[in-house]
């Protein structure tokens, strides 16, 4: 059976998916492969900040705060 | 599929009658001691309505409302029970009560959870008792309760049942009359994919039901269905198990995981706690109000008090020293003067100018950096900075302009594009550093009281919103995304504050003393041989006519731009000399909104020589050239509307 997709911004706190793809940006796109969020990583959504603010997220390499937009543009699947 | 369907709806609902609390939990979790502090001694024995079970029941007034509260036998799983108390279930899956209070075992949570999980897929309005935690907290660790809600969807209150504690708050929630929330926990792509191929038929909790094989002694008939047969052999297909095993196996696996996301050591619950604190916009904003506030008291009193200190200590010691030297080296002619310009009025506003407010502040940061609490103020204000091009990491730099503009603007290689850098610059450059606060509290705040300088902090507050605002919409290109770790937070130990201090007071010394010393040694030779005047000539225009200032006022602007704090002791010094030694007061010389206008163009106008060298380096000899320019003549604008605004309000 495939797996679900979706982009990490549609998750809620608490939601657990695996990096399925990271934004065009190449240059976006390495500093999170540095922070090891990478295809194929756990993330887990810890808070999300209202009025569209960023979320809390956690993976194997740490806590790091992610705007939305970002959120938005990472694929993940489950 | 009608034979599906009436199974959202509660049955006090329907009935208009008394709401319902059915208290649900595994076996030997307290239930009957939440049960017994909850009735008192007015519960009874009953029958369960429309059945021969035995169940106690009990009628309690809750904010004035009849309640009443039905304890039902223990169990593992709604859909797990044997014999004689199946039938009390299987009522109680028929007929909803208006919510289930679910008591659960703080000290086995995960298996615990298993039946939460399970009444909020059957679709209860559900509020979970955290109980037992007096045990939890003696096992040395803690039960993320909020988290836990968050987590849940539903509203988990902590209790000990043998004191009560907790019990009546969870009763009150429950009491609530509500439609259930939405079920926020998934099950993963093979039961999650049966569920809504059921559901689209039925419901969620009747697929939930029909997979767990107990919808037929509910009445659920769905054995004619193609849509339901298909959707459950598919998931036994794809798991190789029961439908029935294949839930409650992924069900034991969302609570395993939920239990090890909220289950966390003393300290941690500690650090997530202030986390939320920190970045929830109702109670983080008050917060950062209040740091703010801490952060300009203690400029204001710390700083004002270290600024004496040194004051007199450089008058005691320094200041004879310094002219004893120059006077053997250079005499006592317009060379000894224009030295004791830099070595002694450029060494003592180092001294007790910068160095006070710079080391005041810094210690400050120091210690807000070391409890983590800039990063919670970068993740609370990233969605505020965003109207100004920023993210939340620039409001570590924009802070720490307040100190020093200098090592804020270093501070901004950790921001990600040019447009950020630029932006966050021209902001910083505008930010009131303490030589620039030095001149507000020194002049205006001291001449003309401080609610004046209240008022300047609110325009130039208003001038770098503007700012912002302006050259996001003007510059090509948007907004970065926020990237950027978090830490717990953490106690400041004193050595790493003094530490982190000593390294920024002593950048700042290396970078503004040969700038103050020579430019104080530039002034000197321009105002002992008498140059000095023939700069104020095509200034008046402007100074005198548009910013209704004296135009000497407008000469100690010019050259402010060495140090900023420079402009109030030479306004100080030329007010002696225009008005003779008898004035030694600012006030006979210019009106309080005259101070007003000089101490804000003096803000926001040019940053110091300081500034604009690290400026240049950080983004460019023309940007910083460009910002120079910008901000004079954003100054020169808010200047005159001000002293317009001033002239026709008092």
């Amino acid at each position: 059976m495939s797996r679900m997709r979706a982009t990490l911004g549609a998750l809620g706190p608490g939601g657990k998916a695996v990096i399925a793809g990271l934004p065009p940006d190449p240059a976006v796109a390495d500093e999170l492969a540095a922070l090891r969020v990478l295809p194929g990583e756990v993330i887990e959504v810890l808070q999300t900040l209202p009025f569209g603010g960023p979320l809390l997220i956690r993976g194997a390499g740490g806590t790091y705060a992610i705007g939305r937009s970002l959120a938005d543009l990472l694929e993940v699947e489950w | 599929m009608s034979a599906l369907a009436c199974h959202g709806q509660t049955r006090a609902a329907v009935a208009g009658g008394p709401s319902t609390i059915a208290l649900i939990g595994n076996p030997n979790v307290g239930k009957s001691t939440v049960f017994n502090e909850l009735t008192g001694l007015r519960a009874l024995t009953t029958n369960y309505p429309g059945t021969t079970v035995e169940v106690a029941a009990g009628t309690v007034a809750v904010g004035g409302r009849t309640v009443q509260i039905i304890d039902l036998p223990g169990t593992y799983g709604v859909t797990a029970v044997q014999g004689d108390h199946r039938t009390a279930w299987d009522t109680i899956l028929r007929d909803r009560p208006d919510a289930v209070l679910a008591v659960v075992d703080g000290t086995n949570l995960a298996r615990n959870l298993y039946l939460v999980l399970q009444l909020i897929d059957l679709g209860f309005r559900v509020v979970v008792a955290l109980n037992m935690s007096d045990e939890v907290h003696r096992a040395g660790t803690r039960i993320d309760a909020t988290h836990l809600s968050t987590l849940l969807g539903v509203p988990v209150v902590t209790t000990v049942a043998t004191t009560g504690q907790g019990l009546h708050d969870a009763l009150r929630l429950a009491a609530v009359r509500r439609e259930p929330g939405p079920r926020i926990h998934r099950y993963g792509p093979q039961i999650e994919r049966a569920i809504a191929a059921i559901a689209a038929e039925s419901s969620v909790p009747d697929a939930f039901l029909i997979l767990e094989g107990v919808a037929q002694r509910n009445g659920i008939s769905s054995s004619g269905d193609s849509a339901v047969t298909a959707a459950r052999a598919g998931l036994e297909h794809a798991t190789g198990s029961r439908s029935a095993i294949a839930v409650a196996s992924a069900r034991h696996a969302a609570a395993e995981r939920m239990t090890n996301a909220v289950r966390v050591g003393v300290a941690e619950l500690r650090g997530r706690y202030m986390w939320r604190i920190a970045t929830q916009p109702t109670s983080g904003i008050p917060l950062l109000i209040g740091v703010l506030g801490v952060i300009f008291a203690g400029l204001f009193w710390g700083g004002t008090a270290l600024a004496g200190l040194t004051d007199r200590l450089w008058a005691m010691g320094g200041s004879p020293l310094v002219r004893a030297a120059v006077s053997a080296v250079a005499g006592s002619g317009p060379i000894g003067r224009t030295m004791l310009w830099a070595f002694d009025a450029g060494l003592n506003a180092l001294l007790s100018v910068g160095i006070p407010y710079v080391l005041t502040f810094y210690v400050l940061l120091a210690v807000l950096e070391d409890t983590g609490y800039l990063t919670a103020a970068a993740v609370l204000l990233d969605r505020s900075l965003s109207r100004f091009g920023l993210t939340g990491r620039a409001a570590i730099p924009l802070v720490a302009g307040a100190g020093c503009n200098v090592p804020a603007i270093i501070g901004l290689r950790t921001l990600r594009t040019d447009r950020e850098r630029f932006i966050a610059g021209t902001l910083i450059t505008l930010v009131p550093c303490s030589a620039r606060t030095a001149v507000i509290f020194g002049a205006l705040a001291a001449l003309a009281g401080p609610l004046w300088a209240v008022g300047l902090y609110a325009v130039v507050a208003l001038v770098i919103g503007g700012a912002g605002w302006g050259l996001n919409r003007l510059l090509p290109g948007g907004r970065p995304a926020l990237l950027m770790e978090v830490f717990p937070f953490r106690t400041p130990t004193a050595r790493t504050v003094l530490r982190k201090t000593w390294f920024r007071v002593r950048e700042f010394v290396l970078v503004a003393a040969p700038i103050v010393l020579g430019g104080s040694l530039a002034l000197g030779v321009l105002y002992e041989t008498g140059a000095i005047r023939l700069a104020a000539l095509p200034l008046a225009p402007v100074v005198e006519g548009w910013l209704g200032l004296p135009a000497v006022a407008g000469l100690t602007l010019v050259f402010a731009v060495l140090r900023k704090e420079l402009a109030l002791q030479l306004l100080f010094a030329l007010a002696v000399v225009e008005y003779g030694r008898g004035t030694d007061s600012l006030q006979a010389f210019m009106t309080p909104p005259q101070i007003f206008t000089y101490a804000l163009v003096n803000t926001i106008y040019i940053p110091c020589a300081a500034t604009i060298a690290v400026l240049g380096k950080a983004l460019g000899w023309r940007r910083a050239a460009g910002i120079a320019a910008g901000t004079i003549m954003l100054a020169v604008f808010v200047g005159g509307v001000t002293a317009r605004v001033l002239e026709r309000l008092l």
